[in-house]
């Protein structure tokens, strides 16, 4: 189960750095930028829908997008499927965080010359950084027990991970090839497998509560 | 609008915040029941023993790839 738990750490730490930055640029986009405008309202219509497209459609996108013409299963597939569960959780929070923030801070920070972009970056992120930190911890909670996606990108290996570009390792595949066998220490491992994630997904939501309560205070 | 009398509003009040707090401690005894059972279901299985070998001597013979349907 090590290799599972490595291979699941890979993946979700990739998934992270593909759907995280383009999420809170989004976020971004939707809060300070964008606003009311239509494309605005369009992107915010298009996160709702996609955060509740069901996560196998998004397995069986990227398993047409990425792992046909690449002709094998793959931690990256895996990692992009993630990510584009992620990419709207993480943009819908940013923006509420960033509304969050009081309009007189953006306008001080814009009277004394800075630019919006300048503005944005080190005044209204630094001011709902907590809150920016909860999103993700939610978002990466949210997809680190997600089955389905990488039953069709990045399979599962008994091996250790070596490749991206190989099938690789994961805790909730395994968990689902070793519930369903017959052999009681199989089911045993799958239990030891599922108090992982479970443990993992708990810290994590403790650590987002504990950050908003820094951010509360 | 008619008024509704001071006690059928009191005995509304006291039915709808009982059935909420029967409710919340419903879910919360659901996930204390959840985390029990995979907590004592799992540990058993946890070891610190991250060595490879024997997860190379199972691929090697073939275990891991064999789905329920195909187990001897």
């Amino acid at each position: 189960m090590a290799n599972a738990l490595a291979g699941t750490l890979i993946i979700t730490l990739l998934a992270t750095i593909l759907g995280v930055p383009i999420g809170l640029l989004a976020g971004v986009f939707l809060g300070e930028f964008g606003r009311q405008s239509r494309l605005a309202e369009t992107v915010r219509f298009a996160a709702n829908v996609l955060m509740g497209v069901p996560s196998i459609i998004i397995g069986v996108f990227v398993y047409t997008l990425v792992v046909i013409p690449m002709g094998r299963f793959s931690g990256f597939a895996g990692a992009l499927a993630l990510a584009i569960i992620m990419l709207p959780i993480v943009a819908r929070i940013t923006e509420y965080m960033l509304s969050l923030i009081p309009d007189p801070l953006r306008e001080a920070g814009l009277a004394l010359g800075a630019p919006r972009w300048r503005v944005t970056l080190a005044i209204v992120f630094r001011a709902a950084r907590s809150g920016l930190i909860t999103g993700v911890c939610l978002a990466v909670a949210r997809v680190n027990g997600e089955t389905a996606p990488l039953l069709f990108t990045a399979l599962n290996s008994p091996y250790w991970p070596g490749s991206l570009l190989e099938p690789m390792p994961n805790l909730t595949v395994t968990i689902f090839n070793y519930t369903m066998s017959p052999y009681p220490d199989w089911q045993q491992t799958a239990w030891g497998a599922s108090l992982v994630i479970t443990l993992a997904v708990l810290t994590l939501t403790v650590l987002a509560r504990l950050s908003l309560r820094e951010r509360q205070k | 609008m008619r008024l509704r009398p001071p006690r059928g509003r009191r005995l509304t009040n006291f039915v709808v915040s009982g059935l909420a707090a029967a409710s919340a401690l419903l879910g919360l005894m659901a996930l204390a029941w959840i985390l029990s059972g995979v907590l004592v279901r799992g540990v058993g299985a946890l070891n610190w023993s991250f060595s490879p070998s024997h997860l190379r001597l199972r691929a090697w013979q073939g275990e891991d790839w064999l789905m329920p349907w195909q187990a001897p």
